[in-house]
């Protein structure tokens, strides 16, 4: 088993005498394993993101990206070809003031010519359902489009692992679903490695695997399964159990039989129905 | 308030100008309003105002739509035409009033210049008509690469001015944001005394500069991210491409250029 992202013993503060943000953090993230990064505010969770792209460089412990260690400024250029990221502010990401120009922005500045770099800018446009907006000014664009564009920048320079850091929480409920079907989309056709820091454990729901950040240290570590139905677990992280799997287990106290892997809306929804045939005499 | 104002405007047409390189007519503006000043000569003039309108006609661009944005140009020019009016002593006596006399001198000068000034603003204002501010940036970014070589930041500069375009209309949406909700606060943008109103405007003004600052912030870890590392080894997707259109017009203006010396001399 390959990992993309190794971090050992990873404590960080942001400078001397401030409290430490992150705590002797270990994490290990397999090569095209979907990971959400759940947290509340000021868990660390943000902090952590930029470790993964060298944003920010490890004083203590390590950080690997790729197999490449961040620490090295000669490998920041190829660490941050393979990890794209896309931060929380749709707005304040857009460099260039068009669609393909903003798209075309990393492969410039890694020096890719010019031919390849026209082929992949409208490739990564039309795969990301963009086409037909090349020349659009960002201000134009509604949220969820523009964080679909800062996607299709990051995809246009082929990375291995895409970092989506809150990158759906400015967004309205249409762009949050827009942006969330995409990253599925993206990481069944391209086998990405699928890093997503979230405070929505609704995000969370589609990951392999989750793991809870408390204070700079992590709390919890596995499948959606069993981190998203531990009410317990997630009220001690200042978390709420998704709204599907609450309902559940109200519905559990009142002897619905319910399966225990409901986690989303369409899975409640669809174990209801499969209840009522097979029961039909019990009026829910 | 704006919409008297075309200089900067972009106004999207199929015409010869629109196609023409930014880097041509960049060139092609800068040289015209040189030897437009340079000049005195009847025939001269003739030409420019000749080639100013050929080159207007052909942008397809409406010339109302110029004349629209030429009224507060149109008071500079005024004033400066009855300054030269008045201030010129040259010639014979066409008035003489108690306070003031207007020399036959003072009307050529005033002619002179305000058909100058009215030149070169419809060549300037034709450059940004035809030309997107992108184009327009990437021009100006090429035409200054030789200042490269005495540490002039060009690429820097061209960023700096590509960035704030992008800006220029989400600040304009936040600022309409900003201004709304001080008014549900109960802010008064629109009564009082001038100063009164200046004043309302601090409101407004800090917390934009607050947001620009955390914008300009983010924007800069997210060019970093991407992996933005100055202008070295960088490549470009927009390319210049100049045409045989843009040889032939540039040599029609060189020409002019030319002209222009000769007259001066044989005057």
């Amino acid at each position: 088993m390959t990992y993309d992202i190794k971090v050992k013993g990873l404590s960080f503060r942001y400078h001397e005498h401030a409290p430490y943000v992150l705590k002797d953090l270990s994490l290990e993230v397999k090569s095209g394993e979907w990971l959400a990064v759940l947290g509340h505010n000021g868990s660390g969770k943000s902090t952590l993101a930029k470790f993964f792209n060298a944003l920010h460089v490890p004083e203590e412990g390590e950080v690997m990206a790729c197999g490449r260690l961040t620490n090295d400024p000669g490998q920041h250029p190829f660490i941050r070809r393979q990890v794209g990221m896309v931060f929380q502010n749709p707005d304040n990401q857009l460099v260039a003031p068009t669609v393909e120009d903003d798209v075309a922005f990393g492969l410039e500045n890694a020096g890719v010519p010019y031919d390849e770099m026209q082929k992949r800018v409208y490739e990564s446009i039309s795969r990301l359902g963009l086409s037909g907006l090349e020349k659009q000014e960002p201000h134009r664009l509604s949220g969820g489009q523009k964080q679909r564009v800062a996607l299709a920048g990051a995809l246009a320079l082929r990375p291995r692992i895409i970092v989506l850091d809150e990158a759906t929480s400015m967004l309205d409920p249409m762009g949050r679903q827009e942006v969330i079907a995409t990253v599925q989309k993206l990481r069944e056709e391209e086998n990405l490695t699928i890093v997503t820091i979230t405070h929505d454990v609704k995000e969370a729901v589609s990951a392999d695997r989750i793991i809870v950040l408390k204070e700079g240290r992590i709390e919890q570590d596995g499948t959606p399964q069993d981190i998203l139905t531990n009410e317990s677990a997630l009220h001690q992280a200042q978390l709420k159990t998704p709204f599907a799997v609450q309902v559940a287990q109200e519905l559990r106290k009142y002897h619905v039989r319910l399966p225990d892997n409901v986690l989303t809306e369409e899975e409640l929804v669809e174990a209801l129905c499969r209840l009522k045939q097979t029961t039909s005499h019990i009026n829910i | 308030m704006f919409d008297n104002v075309i200089i900067g405007q972009y106004v999207p047409k199929e015409s010869v100008i629109h196609k023409m390189d930014p880097r041509s007519k960049l060139i092609i503006v800068l040289l015209f309003i040189v030897f437009l000043f340079l000049t005195r000569h009847p025939f001269i003039l003739g030409m420019a105002v000749i080639l100013t309108f050929t080159a207007f006609s052909m942008s397809k661009i409406p010339f109302g739509y110029f004349i629209k944005g030429m009224r507060f140009i149109a008071i500079i020019i005024f004033f400066t035409f009855i300054l030269h009016l008045f201030m010129t002593r040259e010639g014979t006596v066409l008035v003489e009033w108690p306070l003031l006399t207007i020399y036959s001198g003072g009307v050529i000068e005033g002619s002179l210049i305000a058909l100058r000034l009215f030149l070169l603003i419809l060549m300037a204002s034709l450059l940004t008509l035809t030309t997107t501010p992108i184009d327009l940036t990437d021009g100006i970014e090429t035409l200054m690469k030789p200042l490269k070589k005495v540490n002039v930041p060009t690429h820097e500069l061209a960023l700096m001015m590509s960035i704030a375009l992008r800006f220029i209309p989400t600040l304009l949406g936040e600022t309409a944001k900003i201004v709304k909700a001080q008014m549900a606060r109960g802010a008064n943008f629109s009564e009082g005394s001038l100063w009164k109103r200046l004043k309302a405007l601090i409101p407004v003004l800090i917390p934009l500069f607050v947001q620009s600052f955390k914008r300009a912030e983010d924007l800069a870890v997210a060019m970093e991210a991407r992996g933005y590392n100055g202008g070295e080894g960088r490549t470009k997707f927009r390319q210049l491409k100049w045409k045989p259109l843009d040889t032939g017009a540039l040599s029609l203006f060189i020409a002019f250029a030319v002209l222009t010396v000769i007259f001066r001399f044989f005057e």
